[in-house]
């Protein structure tokens, strides 16, 4: 499965610029009180969460340093604050060094999470979020 | 390979492809030796209809991305809220043409 390298660069280039770009427009103009903020079209449309509901609120409350909050609402926030922060200089590192780690590390990575034994564990993970986060209501 | 046996199977399997990559399918597949024929057609190629009413229903969680085997865009589709559906809905544009790719690239190592 061999993928076009720049499609990936731009991939995770512009989900990570869109990613902070979302991030400051929450923090800025959204803020956790006005709940009316809702990106989520499942959640809009039927009113039941979906897995990733709660993301930003969890990243934006990470970046104001409130880590137990975070978490409560929605783990997945460590992570994509994580490649928030990661992203930008891994990309960074790869343009000026003229390395391809950044790809290479992609498609290991997408190797690996196709195995049944990574597979299975990660989806179960997943799906117990999701339900946590129906009981939470988010 | 036999030219009859490469044009049914170009006949049943053209969908599959984007229309420029089809001559160079057939052209391959007529240079191939006859022992890999059942091999190609095992070959298990993803219907792209299939994966576009995939993609309208599902594709804010990006099963449709699963299903065509992009599991890297599928993670990032599900773990955004299908990148709060605009990246849903760029995809209902985009699934067929990926889909056709990935048969492509699919088919590519034992062309050669």
């Amino acid at each position: 499965m061999r993928q076009s390298g720049k499609r990936i660069y731009l991939l995770l280039g512009g989900l990570a610029l869109a990613g902070h770009a979302w991030l400051l427009y929450y923090l800025a103009w959204g803020g956790p009180a006005e709940s009316s903020l809702l990106a989520c079209p499942t959640r809009k449309l039927t009113g039941i969460p979906c897995p990733a509901c709660g993301t930003t609120r969890s990243a934006a409350a990470l970046a104001q340093g409130q880590f137990e909050l975070a978490l409560w609402t929605n783990p997945l926030g460590y992570l994509a604050l994580a490649f928030l922060l990661a992203i930008p200089f891994w990309l960074a590192y790869d343009l000026l060094c003229k390395s391809q780690s950044l790809k290479q590390a992609y498609q290991r990575a997408e190797a690996k999470i196709k195995q049944p034994q990574f597979a299975w564990p990660l989806a179960l993970l997943l799906l117990a979020n999701w339900i946590w986060n129906i009981f939470k209501l988010l | 390979m036999d030219s009859q046996k490469v044009d049914m199977y170009i006949l049943t399997t053209g969908k599959y492809f984007e229309s420029q990559h089809i001559g160079q399918v057939r052209d391959r597949l007529l240079a191939l030796d006859d022992s890999k024929w059942a091999l190609i057609q095992t070959l298990q190629l993803k219907d792209p209809q299939t994966a576009l009413i995939i993609s309208i229903f599902l594709g804010t969680y990006g099963i449709d991305r699963f299903f065509i085997g992009d599991t890297g865009m599928g993670v990032g589709k599900l773990l955004t809220c299908g990148g709060l559906g605009i990246w849903a809905i760029i995809d209902w544009f985009q699934i067929q043409g990926a889909t056709r790719q990935k048969n492509f690239e699919k088919i590519q190592p034992f062309l050669y």
